[in-house]
């Protein structure tokens, strides 16, 4: 469902992405880890073109995402690092503007937008403007965005920031479900518990390359940790140093 | 305050240190041809006071009534510019969010938002205004001291003007809370029509061009003469500029007294008011906007044609409600309206008795309107792109093409600019009482103009865009809006001058019996005019995508 080779991007002298090859099969629920500034969100835009790659090239769902972009993007949904919606349209308003550009026909608009804003616990804010949400509920609105248009692959940059822990839940659990239905899901997230219980695989990526990819178990295994993600995750990205720091503050 | 200031200076210096070869080059490129247009407006400057000046026992009079009128114009251009430039600084800019929860002083934030709002709301008019001023100075070879007397006086007088914007909508923020700012604004916009169309009855234009009108020489000569709204600052300017020339150095140490008098009595009632008013203004300014009345889902864009197809209708009605609702997009057409109602109050009072004065202003007329359409799509239709700002990632990741955001925000301007420009257009004709034959030629090149222009703002906002500022005006006042606007210009220019083909045509048809006209400047004209709104549209269009399509996000 996901595959990429040799995928790269330079910003002028900077490699934020470096020859990424990944191939994600569908159903999976992959983790997508990595230090701040590690390239986790440059992927993201690269897997959804919103950005052009410099060397290497990308398919999701099935569809090259240079070459058939329309068809590739239909089979996205996309929740960015930053939930940015039009301030001046009410939670509705932009749940119907997304579904009229995914195609999705209106009376399954009517019956399912309704349905969204109450699982997202949003329904007395969907005639409210998106200027007056908070993060989370903008986060929770974006959510419901993606799954109006019933994606095929979900490409999902730090999914649970801002979301309250019961949402947290209920979003883990839906992310579950889809992916007992063949959705593939690709996950950037920092909440290492998170990614330990519903990521299938986990990839840690640093300085632009993937360095690891596995199962939670192989990564300890490779890190020659015997605790949880956390501490195979700092032991493989060099943070176990910060402890010694932390004495003198 | 120098904590700000500094941390501003620094941002400043970080983005020009980082510009790339390509920034460099365009912002090289656009400054060569920013000064290309002030000397051509230098040189139009200098030939009209020069024409001016000449005229017989009037002619400084005359020049000295021109320069109240434009201070006059500026002073009030940048009041208004403060008013609405400091809703967006003193009250939503974003870095407030951070500065009101530092141990900052609300002075010390005041004060620096408002030197900021000050500099935003100036510097173009001043800018705008400089080819007049260096015109001025060379017919009269004042020399360099006279630049720089007048740029020590004009601290004061944009001081004065800012402060007097940054009063009001300080005022009009405290009065009403947020959730009534669109009446804030209505009536904002009211006053600024009634006080634009007191100006300009105030000036009478029209008796400067018809000195026959009034009843004696001596009559008109006083109205020369009369002092243009003696207790307002522009006048002050003009007089020093009188008092510079004349040499007579106690009116001008009289009236710079009186400028930076007034900048410091107007500033500090402004700092008292807002240590009293600022944080309630502010506090206000955060809540949010009133509750939505619940509308049946499915009716949200269900007013647009079918025919568009979904994506295009889900785009215009998407622009249209963020239009309405923004009310940092649509303030500035309250100005707008009373700009044409003036323009056509104006054209009505016109005194027009002879055929050709009447043929001339009807022609001219085409390009006035031309001139508003441009004025209202760089307004308008050239942010369309850039006003997607932080949310073009919803549009991005969305299967449909650019073309198709393209085509939508070309529709969403065009449709809107057709409509307005025909109104305008057919009213005018009809105060002008033209013949039908200009009729039909001034109304389809409008609504041929309103295409092209709207095209081109699409494209050239596409171009440049800029998705992350936080103030409209930032963006039409950028690079690629004033590149717009030259270009819009130009066009319009070109368009009159190849209508005057059609128009000379006409008026030999009418006043010589027998007039052949020959058919092959006719099908040249015809084959120009086509030429250059295929260019006009598509040229910027398809740069503006291809643009676009590389920018990364």
């Amino acid at each position: 469902m996901i595959k990429t080779t040799g995928l790269t991007k330079c910003f002028q002298d900077v490699t934020a992405v470096d020859g990424l090859t990944l191939e994600i099969p569908p159903g999976e629920i992959f983790g997508f880890l990595g230090p701040n500034g590690a390239g986790k969100t440059t992927t993201v835009k690269l897997l959804t073109g919103l950005l052009r790659p410099t060397r290497g090239e990308a398919w999701v769902g099935g569809f090259h995402v240079q070459r058939q972009p329309r068809e590739a993007k239909k089979s996205i949904g996309l929740v960015p690092d930053q939930p940015y919606v039009y301030p001046h349209l009410t939670g509705k308003e932009f749940l119907r503007f997304i579904g009229d550009l995914y195609e999705v026909d209106l009376p399954y608009q009517k019956k399912k937008i309704p349905e969204l804003l109450e699982m997202f616990e949003l329904s007395k804010w969907g005639d409210e403007l998106v200027e007056s949400y908070s993060h989370g509920m903008r986060q929770k609105l974006v959510l419901a965005a993606v799954l109006l248009h019933r994606p095929r692959v979900l490409i999902l940059d730090e999914p649970m920031v801002g979301l309250d822990p019961k949402s947290a839940r209920l979003v883990k659990d839906i992310f579950q479900n889809l992916s007992q239905k063949g959705v593939t899901i690709f996950m950037c997230t920092h909440v290492l518990e998170i990614a330990e219980k519903i990521c299938r695989r986990i990839g840690i990526v640093q300085d632009g390359r993937l360095g690891l990819i596995g199962t939670a178990q192989e990564l300890a295994a490779l890190a020659d940790s015997h605790g949880n993600l956390e501490d195979t995750f700092l032991q493989l990205t060099g943070g176990s140093e910060y402890r010694e720091m932390l004495k003198y503050l | 305050m120098r904590l700000l200031l500094k941390a501003k200076f620094l941002m400043l210096k970080n983005r020009i240190l980082r510009m790339r070869y390509v920034d460099v080059f365009e912002t090289l490129g656009f400054g060569a041809l920013g000064f290309a247009f002030f000397l051509l407006l230098y040189w139009g400057f200098i030939r009209l006071l020069y024409e001016v000046r000449s005229v017989q026992l009037i002619g400084s009079l005359l020049v000295l009534k021109l320069m109240a009128m434009a201070f006059l114009t500026m002073f009030l251009m940048i009041i208004f510019s403060s008013t609405l430039a400091s809703f967006s600084t003193l009250f939503f800019a974003r870095d407030l969010s951070i500065l009101m929860h530092s141990p900052l002083s609300f002075r010390a934030i005041f004060l620096f938002k408002s030197l900021e709002t000050s500099v935003f709301s100036s510097w173009m008019v001043l800018l705008a205004m400089l080819p007049f001023i260096a015109a001025y100075g060379q017919i009269y070879e004042l020399g360099a001291r006279f630049y720089g007397f007048l740029a020590v006086l004009s601290i004061p007088f944009v001081l004065v003007a800012c402060a007097l914007g940054m009063a009001l909508s300080l005022t009009l923020m405290c009065l009403f809370p947020s959730k009534r700012v669109r009446e804030v604004m209505l009536l904002l916009g009211i006053l600024i029509g009634g006080a634009l169309y007191v100006l300009i009855r105030w000036l009478g234009p029209e008796k400067l061009v018809r000195a026959d009108s009034l009843e004696v020489v001596i009559q008109y000569i006083a109205l020369l003469e009369a002092p243009l709204a003696p207790y307002l600052p522009s006048w002050w300017m003009a007089s020093a500029v009188t008092a510079f020339m004349a040499e007579r150095r106690t009116d001008l140490l009289g009236y710079a007294g009186l400028l930076f008098g007034a900048a410091l009595l107007v500033g500090t009632l402004l700092v008292i008011f807002a240590e009293k008013a600022y944080y309630n203004g502010w506090t206000s300014a955060q809540e949010s906007m009133r509750r939505r009345k619940s509308r049946p889902l499915g009716r949200e864009w269900r007013w647009i044609p079918a025919f568009f197809g979904n994506h295009v209708r889900a785009m215009l009605g998407k622009d249209a409600i963020v239009f309405v609702r923004d009310v940092n997009q649509w303030s500035q057409f309250l100005l707008l309206f009373a700009l044409v109602a003036v323009y056509l109050i104006s054209i009505q009072k016109l005194p027009l008795d002879t055929p050709y004065l009447k043929g001339l202003i009807s022609f001219l007329n085409i390009g006035m309107v031309g001139f508003v359409l441009a004025s209202v799509a760089l307004r308008f239709v050239y942010p369309a792109v850039s006003l997607e700002g932080k949310s073009w990632w919803a549009l991005r990741a969305a299967p449909l093409s650019l073309w198709t955001i393209l085509w939508g925000k070309f529709l969403s301007g065009f449709l809107p600019l057709a409509v307005m420009g025909g109104v305008l257009v057919l009213v005018s004709n009809r105060f002008l009482q033209v013949d039908p034959f200009v009729v039909w030629l001034s109304t389809a090149t409008i609504v041929v103009m309103a295409f092209s222009l709207c095209g081109m703002g699409v494209g050239f906002g596409a171009l440049f865009p800029r998705f992350h500022v936080e103030n409209i005006a930032q963006i039409e006042t950028s690079p690629g809006g004033v590149l717009y606007m030259v270009c819009a210009l130009f066009y319009v220019a070109l368009t009159l001058a190849i209508e005057s083909v059609f128009m000379r045509m006409h008026y030999w048809s009418l006043v010589r019996p027998g007039y052949e006209p020959q058919i092959q400047w006719f099908l040249a004209a015809v084959a120009s005019l086509l030429l250059l709104n295929l260019l006009t549209f598509g040229l910027p269009f398809i740069l503006g995508k291809q643009r676009l399509d590389r920018t990364d996000l």
